[in-house]
């Protein structure tokens, strides 16, 4: 199988993750335990997109602004909406990013590192190494939170719990 | 704008193989090779593409072998791609042919002399048209095999993989989520065709599609 096949076969694993990406960022207060006891604070905020396919061919719905419209997202979702697009806010001590990430290849989109200052006659590879640290380090947490949405999804407390719950924030998104 | 500086979109690959023992002695070679050139030094080409400095994008002769940051190779690919609007050369294609015609008394032009009259203008459009530059960011970790690129179109992915390849002859394979699914499970001692477990989630009320 190719790897463009593999990537359509599985492309429910990055919708589906990016929902409970979101739905742990607003019933968990966004907190991700990584590893070496850090800890990083995740939201969503500003643009959600979310698609759907029928009669007439794919439909992108593109919710943008402030937590009313971010409902309407919540609320397509129920619908049967798919979410292929968010823009993501994470914290990690004084550091922030915020980037956009896409469900089908998990590419990262517009990414802000937090501002890489630079002194005046400062050596330019220093520039490139703290910026590149500066990506390196949310590719690493990102992993590791998608790690814990694999395992979580494997872990028998799926059903039991964590669906559940994620099913019925979901519906509550709806009313 | 790229993996440097400013905001950065980009996608990630896993190297397929090893780093070479002796890269430090054969990369520099490969990597001026296909070093980018300007389309003023390639007459008749509409597109030129290859390596330049990621901290410099007018450099692309390497002289202090800069872009070895251990741990890292860090290159900047450099894509210029002249455009002559068709109306243009069909317009100045048909100027041209009444010219001919009246000159040497014709009513109809071969075919040959059509194309070489076609050809003649597209070479004289593309000396005046300025060339629209792209440049994307290249990062490669040595130590962790993976290679960011900064763009995320997949035509200009698969032909910036197929420019890689033909630099240091080592393939790139997409990171994507199945792939970075089997990775998470293998970091955490599982099998990594655990990943084919995990079915896809409904969440509209009713009937599933």
């Amino acid at each position: 199988m190719s790897v463009i096949d593999d990537v359509r076969e599985s492309e429910s694993l990055g919708r589906d993750f990016l929902v409970w990406l979101w739905f742990r960022s607003e019933t968990m207060a966004g907190s991700f335990q990584l590893q070496d006891r850090e800890e990083a604070e995740l939201w969503f905020e500003g643009k959600v997109t979310l698609q759907s396919e029928g009669d007439r061919g794919v439909e992108t719905v593109v919710c943008t602004g402030e937590n009313v419209r971010i409902r309407e997202a919540r609320f397509a979702l129920g619908e049967g909406k798919k979410l292929t697009r968010a823009k993501i806010h994470l914290r990690a001590g004084d550091n922030e990013w915020v980037f956009e990430l896409d469900s089908t290849w998990m590419n990262f989109h517009s990414l802000k590192t937090p501002r890489v200052f630079r002194e005046k006659g400062e050596d330019p590879d220093a520039l490139f190494y703290e910026r590149t640290f500066l990506v390196e380090k949310l590719l690493s947490m990102m992993d590791q939170i998608f790690g814990g949405y694999v395992e979580a999804r494997l872990s028998p407390a799926w059903d039991m719990e964590e669906l559940p719950a994620l099913m019925n924030w979901i519906r509550e998104g709806m009313k | 704008m790229g993996l440097v500086h400013g905001s950065a979109s980009f996608c990630r690959y896993e190297v397929d193989g090893s780093l070479p023992q002796d890269y430090i002695e054969t990369f520099p070679g490969e990597i001026l090779r296909y070093a980018f050139h300007t389309l003023d030094d390639l007459p008749g080409e509409e597109r030129s593409t290859g390596w330049v400095n990621i901290l410099d994008m007018f450099d692309n002769d390497f002289r202090t072998m800069e872009y070895f940051k251990e741990p890292f190779i860090a290159l900047s690919w450099r894509v210029d791609v002249k455009r002559i609007p068709k109306q243009a050369i069909l317009q100045y294609c048909r100027e041209a042919e009444k010219e001919v015609k009246e000159r040497e008394g014709l009513e109809y032009l071969a075919k040959g002399i059509r194309e070489e009259i076609r050809e003649s203008i597209r070479l004289r459009l593309l000396k005046r048209a300025i060339p629209q530059t792209g440049v994307y960011d290249m990062i490669w970790n040595f130590k962790t095999n993976t290679v960011l690129f900064g763009a995320t179109g997949s035509k200009l992915c698969d032909e910036f993989a197929e420019f890689f390849r033909k630099t240091f002859h080592l393939q790139l394979i997409p990171i994507y989520p199945y792939a970075l699914a089997q990775k998470a499970l293998n970091a955490l001692g599982k099998d990594s065709a655990l990943a084919e477990e995990i079915r896809p989630l409904y969440f509209a009320e009713g009937p599933q599609a």
